[in-house]
């Protein structure tokens, strides 16, 4: 089997066209003009393969030969070397193609999400809070003239509430507003501004601490970021949805619903909830009034879902029992 | 010195410069870059150096200059040392800082790291030039640590006085010591450039930036304004309030300003890789070989950001074609004319163990230059 290569010293440049044979697969005998060496295929090292690119034979003295003719060393040498060196098998395979290309897939989409969460989590906390203000003074002026109405309660069951509310630590960071309209529902927004609705007052059937408790609930999105977290992660897709698109008013317009009708991931509620019963623990409120309020609304209606925006609550049996556990 | 130079280019008017011919295959180059990309990911990382290397050996195995391909020696072992290293610093760094709240330890280390810093791009340019072969003959870089000390010292406290203008004459130095304290054998090559020719250069770079930059954002405005009854329409059904209209507008300013963002760095390198790439070559000579390098700002910056794009709206799978579009660009614009291609000799058997032994007892890094 002969072999077309070119043959450099490694001490000049120039190049000897030389033929390469090789016998018995071991003894290698390379012939050209003023070169004539016999050599055997263990005193040689040949390069592995890098998709068609000339392969490296290098002999003593860093002589080398380049051949470029892949396939023909591949066979001349197939019966003394069994392809120790794999990745360019690997390389040229279907199945093992197709198999790095989904699994690449699945590592940049999951850095995708992944890498957004935290990144929102960042910049959730480390806005400025002007601009938190900002976005909730805005965001209420907007849910107020489309979907709330003012309260109806009676005065005295409003100081009685607020009366609840300042109780809190640091209550004077938030504002309570009574509202109505949108079914049984409390929100908070990133201001600090916290909307609980009448119908939710009636239906806790005069149980203060259940209000507190969910109250506390609501207090705990805004120290944990949570809406700020879901405004910039919306922000983010949609701006690039919207640059890929260049539909700039569906931009605008998730973005703006993002605010009111965000809904909480498991884990925001987790945390919201973990903060309320710390709260209602330390002022001396039994966490179990919270579980109640899930259980109370579970029980209401199935189709609860329906009725309001701001339903981003779904009770469920978890969380009662982590509100219960001691 | 100088009238060899003019000699020469007396000399070489008749020899015609032969383009560097790139033979890779997206579809070929696709199959290793995706197999490196999984072995990357399955071994935390570890298997990087090799795919460096297979990616490396794909690149200078199929550019071919006279039917000679180039050839990348370098050994994964130590590039997987150079990044073990970096990484090790940046961990001891991070956790100083992060997890010691210790700012005196990531200070030390951050000092540690900038004292390293000239030794460390001497041995990466050496690493690199003496893993690189033509006609089995390697490039060689002989410059010693301190010179590349001298330049940074020098040269870092001339920018701080200078408010930055020296920056022309710093990359023409710059230049200069790499270009001077190289080799291919042992023909040495040299940089005639000019300080001055580098900031015209410069000029001119700054100069296409903002006039292509002008233009194309006159023309994102024009295509906004032509949109922009539509938006409206859409608007006014929503809400009757021209607040929302405004904070709309904002968003679409927002947009507007990444996007011009994103242009702006694209065509600045463009600029730059053709206007002062092109002079740099065009002021390099190896004895009796010129180079000459033919970049077009306008087609670079085209592919760069057609590049960029098609990389991100493919979540990845398009950088094989990428890579393989601007290499094949480049090769085709780099032009050498040689009157001799087997007349070089390698470096002297002490003078190659020396310097070999140099850059091999170390490792490279990923610094660009």
């Amino acid at each position: 089997m002969k072999i077309f290569g070119e043959y450099f010293d490694g001490k000049s440049s120039l190049a000897h066209p030389v033929e390469i044979t090789i016998i018995d697969d071991y003894v290698v005998m390379i012939a050209g003009e003023g070169v004539s060496i016999k050599t055997t295929l263990d005193d040689i090292h040949i390069s592995s393969r890098v998709g068609n690119t000339p392969r490296l034979i290098k002999l003593q003295e860093d002589a080398v030969i380049h051949v470029s003719d892949n396939d023909a060393l591949d066979e001349a040498i197939s019966g003394f070397w069994h392809n120790s060196t794999n990745a360019h098998g690997l390389e040229s395979r279907r199945s093992i193609i197709i198999l790095s290309m989904v699994i690449m897939l699945i590592s940049v989409l999951y850095f995708i999400f992944d890498g957004s969460d935290k990144v929102a989590k960042a910049l959730a906390y480390n806005l400025p809070s002007v601009v938190e203000k900002k976005i909730g003074t805005q965001a209420l002026e907007f849910i107020d003239e489309e979907m709330l109405k003012p309260s109806k309660l009676k005065k005295e069951r409003q100081k009685e509430i607020s009366a609840l509310f300042a109780k809190f630590d640091d209550a004077k960071e938030y504002t309570l507003h009574f509202r109505r309209g949108i079914g049984i529902n409390a929100f908070a927004l990133p201001s600090g501004d916290i909307v609980i609705t009448d119908e939710l007052i009636k239906f806790s059937e005069g149980n203060n601490d259940m209000i507190f408790g969910v109250l506390a609930h609501e207090i705990g999105h805004v120290k944990r970021k949570h809406s700020m977290q879901m405004i910039i992660k919306a922000s983010m897709v949609g701006i690039l949805v919207g640059y890929f698109t260049g539909d700039v008013s569906t931009l605008a317009t998730t973005l703006m619903s993002s605010v009111v009708q965000a809904k909480y991931s498991r884990e925001f509620e987790r945390e919201a909830d973990a903060f309320a019963k710390d709260t209602m623990q330390k002022s001396g409120v039994d966490p179990k009034n919270l579980a109640l309020f899930f259980e109370k609304m579970s029980k209401k209606e199935p189709t609860h879902t329906e009725t309001g925006y701001f339903d981003s609550h779904p009770a469920n049996q978890e969380r009662i029992d982590a509100l219960l556990a001691p | 010195m100088a009238d060899i130079a003019a000699q020469t280019t007396q000399g070489d008017a008749d020899i015609t410069a032969e383009s560097l011919e790139f033979r890779g295959k997206t579809g070929e180059f696709f199959g290793i870059w995706i197999v490196n990309v999984f072995l990357t990911i399955i071994t935390l990382g570890i298997y990087s150096a090799w795919a460096k290397v297979r990616t490396n050996r794909y690149f200078y195995g199929n550019i071919y200059y006279k039917n000679s391909a180039f050839e990348y020696t370098a050994d994964p072992i130590k590039i997987l040392k150079g990044r073990l290293l970096i990484f090790g610093l940046y961990a001891v760094f991070y956790v100083s800082l992060e997890l010691l709240l210790n700012p005196f330890m990531a200070g030390i280390i951050f000092i540690f790291a900038l004292i390293m810093m000239p030794w460390l791009i001497n041995r990466s340019i050496k690493f690199r030039l003496h893993n690189t072969k033509h006609r089995n003959i390697r490039f060689v870089h002989h410059a010693h640590s301190g010179k590349y000390y001298l330049f940074y010292l020098l040269h870092g406290l001339l920018y701080v006085v200078s408010l930055g203008f020296s920056y022309g004459y710093s990359l023409s130095e710059f230049k200069k010591l790499l270009f001077d304290n190289s080799s291919y054998g042992s023909t040495g090559f040299r940089y005639n450039g000019k300080p001055d020719g580098i900031y015209w250069q410069l000029i001119k770079t700054a100069g296409f930036t903002i006039l292509l930059f002008v233009i194309l954002m006159i023309f994102v405005l024009i295509i906004s304004t032509l949109f922009a009854p539509l938006f409206a329409d859409g608007a006014s059904s929503m809400d009757s309030d021209s607040k929302e209209a405004i904070k709309k507008g904002a968003i679409f300013v927002l947009v507007g300003i990444y996007l011009a963002y994103f242009v702006l760095i694209i065509v600045g390198k463009a600029a730059y890789d053709a206007f002062v790439g092109n002079y740099v070559w065009g002021s390099v000579s190896l004895e009796q070989t010129r180079f000459k390098s033919t970049l077009k700002a306008t087609t670079l910056a085209w592919i760069y950001g057609t590049n960029v794009l098609a990389v991100i709206f493919s979540l990845g799978l398009f950088t094989p074609w990428a890579r393989v579009r601007i290499t094949r660009y480049k090769c085709k614009n780099f032009a050498i004319s040689c009157p001799d291609i087997s007349s070089f000799i390698a470096a002297s058997q002490e003078d190659a163990t020396a310097i070999g032994e140099e850059a091999e007892d170390f490792f490279d890094i990923d610094i660009g230059f």
